[in-house]
């Protein structure tokens, strides 16, 4: 008999049976992860572009931006993924963080290695400050 | 050449990268670079369904690579510093930036 312990390494055999402990949690430049046996993985990051000034497409009253934002560790490529994003800004007016998927959710779903955001501000010519959060979850086996 | 890697991890091969002059080789599959213009750029497109293999606009310059690494052989967290993940590499092959666990 084999001890499973709660944090640890997590792993599967062939079969997708358990080999290993009940969660993991690790983290590189491209943010922070939690898988679980059961198959569940949870990747967040933020991106705080304080470094630099992007250029945003003007379309008036609003500008926008998109950024790909990679996860620290992939998903099944046949998984659903369920992204939630944030964004705040340093200027006055609303910001709005989305998902790149106004015309084909389901392309975007495709890719389980990153995500690519958009993020949009009421009233502002320009923005050069913000912050984005977001937070994905599917499987990391199938 | 500049070669940013963007670490993900995963249950798959760890990523492998060679450079020889304006190729560039990821798993074993060459990439010439050559066919950008000086000067300009190019984007990759990513196929249904499939993982990318460059992220980013790609010049002769530069390229940013998907780089897979194997999850069970390494330490948790690793670096945060994106600093760490890149590299001038005119011929060879591209180091490692991932910490691996030691084998007892």
């Amino acid at each position: 008999m084999a001890f499973i312990g709660a944090v640890g390494t997590v792993s599967v055999d062939g079969s997708n049976n358990q080999t290993g402990d009940i969660m993991q949690g690790g983290s590189n430049s491209n943010g922070y992860y939690v898988k679980f046996a059961d198959g569940t993985l949870i990747c967040h990051d933020k991106w705080y572009n304080s470094y630099s000034s992007p250029t945003f497409d003007s379309t008036a009253p609003w500008t926008s931006y998109t950024k790909d934002m990679s996860f620290a560790h992939s998903f099944s490529s046949s998984t659903s993924l369920a992204i939630t994003t944030n964004a705040a800004g340093h200027y006055a007016g609303a910001y709005y963080a989305g998902l790149e998927t106004r015309t084909d959710p389901m392309y975007y779903n495709l890719q389980t290695t990153y995500v690519k955001i958009y993020i949009d501000s009421w009233n502002q010519t320009s923005f050069n400050y913000f912050d984005v959060c977001f937070m994905a979850i599917g499987r990391w086996y199938t | 050449m500049i070669i940013e890697l963007s670490p993900c991890a995963s249950n798959r091969e760890t990523t492998t990268v060679k450079v020889n002059g304006l190729v560039v080789t990821v798993d074993d599959v060459a990439y010439d670079l050559s066919v950008i213009p000086e000067g300009g750029s190019a984007e990759w497109e990513v196929e249904e369904g499939k993982f990318p293999i460059f992220l980013e606009d790609v010049t002769r310059e530069k390229v940013k690579i998907l780089y897979f690494y194997d999850a069970d052989k390494a330490i948790l967290n690793q670096s945060h510093n994106k600093e760490d993940y890149i590299f001038e590499v005119t011929e060879g092959e591209v180091p490692s930036p991932i910490i691996w666990r030691e084998i007892t």
